[in-house]
């Protein structure tokens, strides 16, 4: 009856900002996806706990078959102090080793430790060796040795491509088209330098000899210098840098002032939006109250107690009024008066009117509903 | 004053410019802000405007009037932008928001289109102009009272009986003489006995004087005195359908008063419930229907209990003579039994009263319930709700005093008929 609004209803509010709100959720969940492909990521390529096709669990879990344990390391110095024995058996895998700054790498090549790179630049590769030059790139697929350098001997035909390198043949041997090098680091250590990630990885660890290659690179069975722990560097994202580089210092100049300036830009539309073109109108309003309420929460009351007895004398009563006045039998007839001469009018046997008008209570709601029935057909009969 | 979204849009471009370096930013933010002065400076003045309203101050419930606003512009320089003349929101005002443009010393008539939601005064809130500047960069915003007020009157839905109830009082009065006499009656006529006359209503002396047998006719009576009693309170704000027991009362109070006027009785209206809302004595027959669809308007169902003791007394001080009070009010158990009852007696000692309630189609509705357990406890409440109301009517009837207990549709139409019932049968 009445309506108090005078802008716009919920209704047109929703039209009015349904494209707003698509497309903030679009962003949204744009946002949650990259977030998803990224984390998904960073979980991945060569790391030791990571179980997708990049990940590398399988070959940690090959080296622990070994013996060999396998401790994740997140810089240059963790790697280079402390181990089981100073300079024997110590492997560091750097395994992205372009992301590492080169004095971090020089101080790993200067020890005595086996060094195994995957992929390193120019940079990377002369902060460990002088031996070994990158020479091109080549595609991944399966290689043959190719020389006489015990592990690719060990492993045959195996996959690998990614980079290729060159180096003087009397300091350093090149395997499989130069995608795998062995040579020795600054500080005198076995140096094996890798062109790709593809044979240690798990989707292709279980392929030809992909195994044993990167167990035998890794100093597994070694002869001379058996492994004894693999130090497994794997750089976080953040720690990229030679510093902690954040966002800011990675951002143009002009970007916070830029944000600055929206943010002000979004303070004077609040402005314009927030302010109204006169004050909200208030009225008071009627009360609104249904004539029946009390009657539908009688009846909720009588639900829930199941106040069958009183329930049926309500309807009972109610057969009585509309019967009684048509059967002319006075105004304040006695009850065998009233069942006598309904049951005569209606056709039907005294004892069962008498049950049905005066009977006792019903003794559940299944006996109430087919008692209302009941005086239904009686009335229908009587006042036929 | 009001900024605009192109002061916004300025700003948000305004990044745009970041990498130019933070002076640029810095000469763009002082542009923006001399530009909002330079708006503030030079927008019309609001103070200058004058505001005046024209046009309808009533209308019914359920059609659309128009109120003028007329602004003029006493200042030096021209007003625009816009006017947002604000209404109560059951006024039902349209447009929102004006459009403004007045040169200097000029006016202009804005147009508002009213169709009220609800019965009553609806008055018009305050006037909100916005004027903007030349750059459209900043306003200056103010308020204007000019109050206003229309008067909504109720529907008088039940219009549509009028035809037929007229055409029933035209049948009682004049064309179709009565033979049988009671208060009020005047004499019409002597004519020849037919058979079926009233042998009571034989003229013996005018029949010996004739040698045939005469009876005397009479006609209806005149200049009987009708009072409806209109009861405000809580039980006047229950809703029967969509509308509340009293508006369903007020159109029944209509039909009543316009078909009582029409048959030459005096019409009177009390509306009270513990105190006096409305009270309209005196009138002469052209002024009923204005008069009473204005004291009318302004009524609201109250939520407290109304004072049977009050009305009635009322009612006895401000009737001297016998008439017939109709009272609306409704037949709940409660209230008719501890409050109307016990103060009933003084009022049908001296005068024939009619206590008319409008029904509820719901609740026998509800009484047919049937099939589960749900419908046949609402089953039993809507008839243990309908014996209480036949109990209260047969208390009513055995105290000498009339009841009319109708579904809202027929509610104005079976007050009206009991009403020239009466009328037939000389008991008024």
């Amino acid at each position: 009856m009445t309506g108090t609004a005078t802008g716009p209803s919920a209704r047109q509010l929703g039209l009015r900002l349904r494209a707003p709100l698509v497309l903030a959720g679009l962003v949204l969940l744009a946002t949650v996806l990259i977030g998803l492909a990224q984390s998904q990521q960073l979980r991945g390529e060569l790391d030791p706990d990571a179980t997708d096709p990049s990940g590398s669990r399988a070959l940690r879990v090959l080296l622990e078959q070994q013996q060999i344990p396998v401790r994740r390391v997140a810089g240059a110095p963790e790697a280079r102090v402390g181990g089981v024995a100073e300079d024997a058996g110590t492997v560091v895998l750097v395994a992205f080793p372009n992301r590492i700054p080169t004095e971090a790498l020089r101080s790993i090549g200067s020890t005595p430790y086996r060094v195994v790179a995957v992929a390193p630049d120019a940079a990377a590769l002369s902060a460990l060796t002088d031996d070994v030059r990158p020479s091109g790139s080549a595609p991944v697929v399966a290689r043959s040795p190719g020389c006489a350098a015990p592990p690719a001997v060990l492993a045959g035909e195996v996959d690998l491509g990614g980079r290729t390198y060159q180096a003087h043949p009397d300091t350093a041997e090149v395997c499989y088209g130069g995608t795998f090098t062995y040579g020795r680091t600054h500080g005198g250590g076995p140096l094996v330098v890798i062109g790709s990630v593809a044979p240690l990885t798990n989707e292709r660890l279980g392929q030809r000899g992909n195994a044993a290659l990167a167990l035998a690179a890794l100093g597994a069975g070694d002869t001379d210098k058996p492994a004894v722990e693999v130090r497994w560097l794997l750089t976080q994202p953040g720690q990229a840098g030679a510093g902690q580089a954040g966002l800011l210092d990675v951002l143009p100049g002009w970007v916070p002032l830029a944000a600055v300036q929206l943010l002000v830009g979004g303070f004077l539309v609040a402005l314009w939006r927030g302010r109204r073109l006169g004050p909200v109108v208030a009225e008071p309003l009627p009360v609104v109250v249904r004539a029946a309420e009390t009657v539908e929460g009688r009846s909720r009351l009588y639900r829930r107690v199941r106040a069958t007895g009183r329930a049926a004398d309500a309807l009972r009563a109610g057969t009585l009024a509309r019967v009684v006045p048509r059967v002319g039998i006075g105004v304040a007839p006695r009850p065998e008066a009233v069942v006598a001469a309904v049951a005569r009018r209606a056709g039907q046997p005294e004892p069962v009117v008498a049950t049905l008008l005066y009977g006792p209570p019903p003794v559940d709601d299944a006996a109430l509903v087919r008692l209302a029935d009941a005086l239904d057909g009686l009335e229908r009969a009587a006042l036929r | 004053m009001a900024l605009t979204g192109r002061t916004a849009l300025v700003a948000l471009l305004g990044a745009l410019l970041a990498p130019l370096g933070p002076g640029w930013l810095a000469g763009l933010t002082g542009l923006l802000a001399a530009g909002v002065l330079v708006d503030l400076a030079l927008a019309g003045r609001i103070a200058d405007l004058r505001l005046a309203r024209s046009g309808a101050t009533t209308t019914r419930l359920g059609e659309t009037v128009t109120v003028t606003l007329l602004v003029g512009n006493a200042g030096r320089r021209r007003a625009r932008g816009v006017l947002r003349d604000a209404w109560v929101p059951s006024a039902g005002a349209s447009p929102r928001v004006h459009r403004l443009d007045v040169p200097a010393g000029q006016r202009r008539r804005l147009a508002c289109t009213l169709t009220p939601t609800r019965r009553g005064d609806r008055t018009a809130a305050r006037v909100t102009v916005r004027l903007s500047g030349p750059l459209g960069l900043a306003c200056r915003q103010r308020r204007h009272a000019v109050p206003w007020s229309v008067r909504v009157l109720p529907p008088f839905t039940s219009r549509k009986f009028l035809p037929e109830k007229l055409a029933r009082l035209r049948a009682l009065d004049g064309a179709v003489t009565v033979t049988r006499r009671g208060q009020g009656t005047e004499f019409d006529s002597l004519r020849e006995y037919v058979m079926g006359d009233d042998v009571r209503s034989i003229d013996w002396r005018a029949t010996a004087r004739r040698g045939e047998v005469v009876v005397r006719t009479w006609r209806p009576e005149r200049d009987r005195r009708l009072v409806c009693v209109l009861d405000t309170g809580r039980t006047s704000a229950a809703r029967v359908g969509d509308t509340p027991r009293l508006d369903a009362a007020l159109d029944a109070c209509l039909l009543l008063s316009a078909v009582a006027a029409r048959a030459g009785d005096r019409v009177d209206l009390l509306a009270a419930d513990d105190v006096v809302r409305a009270r309209v004595t005196g009138l002469t027959r052209a002024e009923v229907l204005p008069r009473l669809v204005d004291a009318m308007a302004a009524l609201e169902p109250t939520l407290i209990e109304s004072d049977p003791g009050l009305i009635v007394s009322e009612v006895l001080r401000q009737e001297r003579k016998r008439c017939l009070v109709v009272w609306f009010t409704a037949l709940d158990a409660a209230p008719v039994e501890f409050g109307l009852l016990p103060a009933l007696g003084p009022l049908t000692a001296r005068h024939t009263v009619l206590v008319a309630s409008v029904g509820d189609p719901a609740v026998s509705a509800l009484a047919t319930g049937r099939g589960d357990a749900a419908g046949v406890y609402g089953a039993a409440a809507a008839e243990r709700a309908l014996a209480d109301r036949r109990r209260v009517t047969a208390t009513l009837r055995r105290r000498g005093v009339l009841v009319v207990d109708e579904p809202a549709d027929v509610f104005a139409s079976r007050v009206t008929d009991a009403y020239l019932g009466l009328k037939a049968a000389g008991r008024l």
